[in-house]
């Protein structure tokens, strides 16, 4: 059961990073043809700053999703790695479950709410509807629970939810484990 | 966002002195209506000493006055619910009451208000002031009620022209390879387009610096941001060519709106319309004394004709009278002119 | 409202932040409990989902990503290994040079990464082992690693300052970043300072002189590295691309740079990557957090309740902006930079631009102020992986960084009180 969780948060994990790299390979490349088209061409590009926007929005919520997995957003850990032992994870369980409420009420439920009413609206430039954009809200809200919910399993089990290399701790990129 | 950041252009505000006297002819008439009481919330994202402020701050007071204190309206300057976007999505559900937005804005959420943000349909101020007055667009504030909001009234936000950092426009022709930053929106990007500049959309609070390191040559508004933007300091042409006049309307959400008495919708009407009077000389004075001020600044003034420019638009008129909704509009204007 | 709410805000706050709740998460559900005051629930819910989505929805936050992804690419051993190489060169001839070296060294890592986690980290872990071959106390090290790291805060580009321009309603970030260069040196060079004294006393040895031919060699080598510092920041005072564009520039030339110097291979790119795309992620989601704190704030009037608190202390701006620098520096003992800077921003700012202090010149001395806090325990990202690197436990390290937080705060009081150390710059190109 847990390995299959294991393997399916592994997928889950796959997929979210192809999208929010590839969203993000756009992000460069959409900022510099901005630049070349304005300077090198003369005729500035027109639908890049709306676009690139959105796909910020986008990449953002997908990089925050991804975190809730590993367990990787930023906390005050003070209390928590003094708790040692089932009270650690139990403290542990109650912030996973606090984590899900604020997600499903604001993410899942007031997100559904805003696409559901800003459909019919178009952004200005690419004049698509809003409510597309804002859809991230919805999925990625749904995505987090996923891996709360399956973090939380982790964690009743005994396993150690596995907290990523930080992100800044790097020597030789050959150090790396690819 | 977190602060005013993306606001509008419209968020360049103005000086003025006028203040709030605007309600001293109905001083002493208190006969009011004994009207339900009713509190009431209005988003925009102007500073405080913006005429359009004024203009809601002074509907605000009549409101209060002519329901006997009933009626309450608290009004949110700054942007602090949100930009002009936001709060209308706001107002669409009822969150917010009422707001102030740029029927540039408006063109997102129903396609009429494209109309407003054209190029040159309107031949001058009191062609605008008759127009805006007109029945078309009576019947346009009651249009969106299905959208979620209505419109009761609207404010002057000036005629909006090229200013750049030292050429004149006087012809479409100087616009030619010059990059202008204009406001997001499918309007005015075919406007310039058609005009022979290149559009650049760009968030407001980057035009300072854009004029002065070059990335762009110019910009366009009303003489206002030259001094509360402090654009004049970098960009010392403006050049009137007054391509187009878009208003700022008030909206209320349509679940406030029917949740009223007629008595209380009565009130509302009257005060907005009375506000609008009054804020268009606030807006005039405003205007002056930006001109004054960006004269100090060093800024020169120039006045094309505008024949060319107009001839340069009218694809874009073409274009957008395939809406049924803008075509209808447009005559209504054309009828008047 | 106002007084009842902002204890609700606070209270809330602090006690999810403190059994362990993500901050973004904390800032949250506290800010939705405050609005309860005031709106219906499905209003609240609507709202505070767009504002999560509002906050990011701005077009200078590209910024983030592209100086995380730059910084990110450019972490590898062979950057920092010939900025080092450089920051000896420059300093190399002090007593205790190998302390100025790392100070230097995170000066110049610092401006291009922008980061005092990765300028530590890389920095420290070419650093260490050098020093533990010359006899340096370790802890003595470490520290000076730590408390010199986040210079590269201020010195620009700085994805920091781009948030604070963002929070604080558009302050120009060209002008932020030019103002943030003096602040920055200083920073660095009150470090030096201490490290000076104490390599006096210990009788460190100084680095034996390079030959010319060998100083030539050092700069050719750091120059590419270097040059990404004048493309970015020289494209943007010549106007060929906005600071948000300039960004997306530096991301393009690192890895480029990166890939010639073979520091990088392709198959590096997926993992830089997903650690840009999470650390945007954990960044921007409480950059959308703190959008619905400042809504629930407005909504209730909180800001106009507190402003109204401090001046009721005293209305004097020097006593204001001295309570704010200590009520940040007390938070910054537990909380990290970014979330620091997005929560205080509306609160103090408006506060005091009506004492008449610069919006370019607070950004600069909260950034300050904060950058020491992530050096101080309980909780300081720099304090910890200058430690990790450094292979020296956390109580060691209190002792020498006690005199260096000594100094950087006497530092702090004169960037907060001589104004034109942060504006001289920005003045200079006409930028303000
Ligand atoms: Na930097
Ligand atoms: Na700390």
């Amino acid at each position: 059961m847990v390995r299959a969780l294991a393997r399916f948060k592994s997928t889950l994990n796959y997929m979210v990073m192809i999208i929010a790299s590839i969203l993000t390979t756009i992000l460069v490349f959409g900022a510099i043809w901005q630049v070349f088209s304005r300077y090198v061409l003369g005729a500035p590009s027109t639908f890049t700053e709306e676009l690139l926007r959105f796909l910020l929005i986008w990449v953002a919520f997908l990089g925050a999703t991804y975190a809730f997995g590993s367990n990787q957003h930023l906390a005050i850990v003070f209390l928590k790695n003094k708790l040692t032992g089932k009270k650690g994870v139990s403290l542990q369980i109650v912030i996973d479950v606090i984590v899900i409420i604020f997600i499903f009420t604001i993410l899942v439920r007031g997100g559904y709410a805003i696409v559901d009413s800003t459909m019919g609206q178009l952004s200005p430039i690419l004049r698509w509807p809003m409510g597309v954009i804002y859809a991230i809200l919805p999925i990625s809200g749904v995505l987090m629970i996923f891996y709360q919910l399956i973090n939380i399993m982790e964690r009743s089990k005994g396993y150690k939810v596995e907290e990523n290399e930080d992100i800044a701790v790097l020597g030789s990129p050959d150090d790396r484990e690819v | 966002a977190c602060g005013n950041d993306n606001v509008n252009d419209e968020n360049e505000s103005a000086n003025t002195d006028g203040g709030n006297n605007a309600t001293e002819e109905n001083n002493g008439n208190n006969n009011t209506a004994n009207v339900e009481s009713e509190s009431f919330r209005l988003g925009h994202n102007l500073a405080e000493d913006h005429p359009v402020h004024l203009g809601l701050a002074n509907f605000a007071e009549i409101v209060e006055e002519e329901s006997g204190g009933a009626m309450t309206i608290e009004i949110f300057p700054n942007a602090v619910l949100g930009d002009e976007r936001e709060v209308l999505e706001q107002v669409q559900v009822g969150g917010v009451d009422m707001t102030k937005v740029s029927a540039g804005a408006l063109e997102n959420f129903s396609s009429a208000y494209s109309a407003f943000s054209l190029p040159y349909v309107f031949a001058d101020e009191d062609h605008f002031f008759e127009s805006m007055a007109s029945e078309a667009v009576q019947d346009l504030y009651m249009d969106t009620e299905d959208e979620g909001f209505i419109g009761l009234t609207w404010y002057d936000s000036g005629a909006r022209s090229f200013y750049t950092r030292d050429t004149p426009i006087m012809h479409p022709d100087d616009l030619q390879g010059l990059r202008i930053r204009v406001m997001d929106s499918q309007t005015q990007i075919d406007m310039l387009e058609a005009m022979g500049g290149a559009p650049t959309p760009m968030p407001y609070g980057e035009i300072y610096t854009a004029l002065q390191q070059g990335v762009v040559d110019g910009a366009e508004s009303n003489p206002t941001a030259l001094t509360t933007g402090q654009h004049g300091e970098v960009a010392k042409a403006f050049s009137f060519d007054e391509h187009t006049r878009i208003p700022d309307m008030l909206v209320m959400s349509s679940s406030t709106w029917n949740g009223l008495s007629a008595d209380q919708q009565d009130i509302l009407s009257d005060a907005a319309a009375r506000s609008t009077e009054y804020q268009i000389e606030v807006w005039a004075e405003a205007i002056d004394e930006a001109m004054e001020e960006a004269e100090e600044m060093g800024v020169e003034f120039y006045y094309p004709e505008q024949d060319a420019f107009l001839e340069a638009v009218q694809p874009v008129h073409e274009k957008y009278r395939e809406d049924e909704k803008i075509a209808t509009l447009l005559d209504a204007f054309e009828a008047l002119r | 409202m106002a007084l009842q709410a902002s204890l609700l805000l606070f209270v809330t706050f602090f006690i999810f932040l403190a059994i362990g709740v993500p901050i973004s998460i904390s800032i949250g559900i506290a800010s939705v409990a405050t609005v309860f005051l005031a709106l219906p629930t499905d209003i609240i819910m609507f709202t505070a989902a767009q504002k999560m989505v509002g906050g990011i929805n701005s077009f200078a936050l590209l910024a983030v990503i592209f100086f995380i992804l730059s910084g990110s690419i450019m972490n590898n051993g062979g950057i920092a290994l010939r900025l080092v190489n450089l920051a000896k060169l420059l300093a190399g001839r002090l007593p205790g040079s190998l302390a100025h070296t790392n100070v230097v060294g995170n000066m110049l890592f610092g401006s291009i990464s922008g980061s005092a986690v990765a300028s530590a980290a890389a920095i420290g872990s070419v650093m260490a082992p050098l020093q533990k071959k010359e006899g340096y106390n370790k802890a003595y090290s470490a520290a000076v690693n730590i408390a010199s790291s986040p210079a590269g805060l201020l010195i620009p580009p700085s994805g920091v300052l781009i948030i604070y321009s963002l929070v604080s309603g558009g302050t120009s970030i060209s002008a932020l970043f030019m103002a943030g260069y003096l602040p920055g040196i200083m920073m660095g060079l009150a470090v030096m300072i201490v490290a000076y004294i104490i390599a006096k006393k210990e009788k460190y040895p100084v680095s034996p002189k390079p030959t010319f031919k060998e100083g030539v060699q050092v700069v050719l080598q750091a120059l590419p590295s270097l040059m990404l510092i004048f493309i970015v920041i020289g494209g943007i005072v010549a106007g060929v691309f906005t600071a948000t564009e300039g960004a997306a520039v530096a991301v393009l030339y690192s890895l480029v740079l990166s890939l010639v110097y073979k520091s990088l291979t392709w198959r590096h790119i997926p993992i830089i990557m997903k650690e840009s795309i999470v650390m945007t992620g954990i960044v921007l989601f409480l950059v959308g957090a703190s959008s619905i704190m400042s809504w629930a704030m407005a909504v209730t009037g909180i800001p106009a309740a507190i402003s109204q608190l401090i001046l009721s202390v005293s209305d004097e701006k020097v006593i204001v902006l001295l309570i704010m620098m200590v009520v940040l520096l007390i938070i910054g003992t537990f909380m990290d930079l970014t979330p620091a800077v997005l929560i205080f921003t509306p609160i103090f700012l408006p506060i005091a631009t009506q004492m008449g202090v610069d919006p370019v010149h607070f950004g600069i001395m909260m950034v300050f102020n904060l950058a020491i806090g992530i050096m101080t325990p309980p909780v300081g990202s720099a304090l910890f992986i200058g430690c990790s690197v450094g292979d020296v436990p956390i109580e060691d390290v209190i002792r020498p960084l006690l005199k260096m937080f000594v100094v950087l705060i006497i530092t702090l009081l004169f960037i907060v009180y001589i104004p034109e150390i942060s504006l001289f710059i920005p003045k200079l190109f006409g930028l303000m």
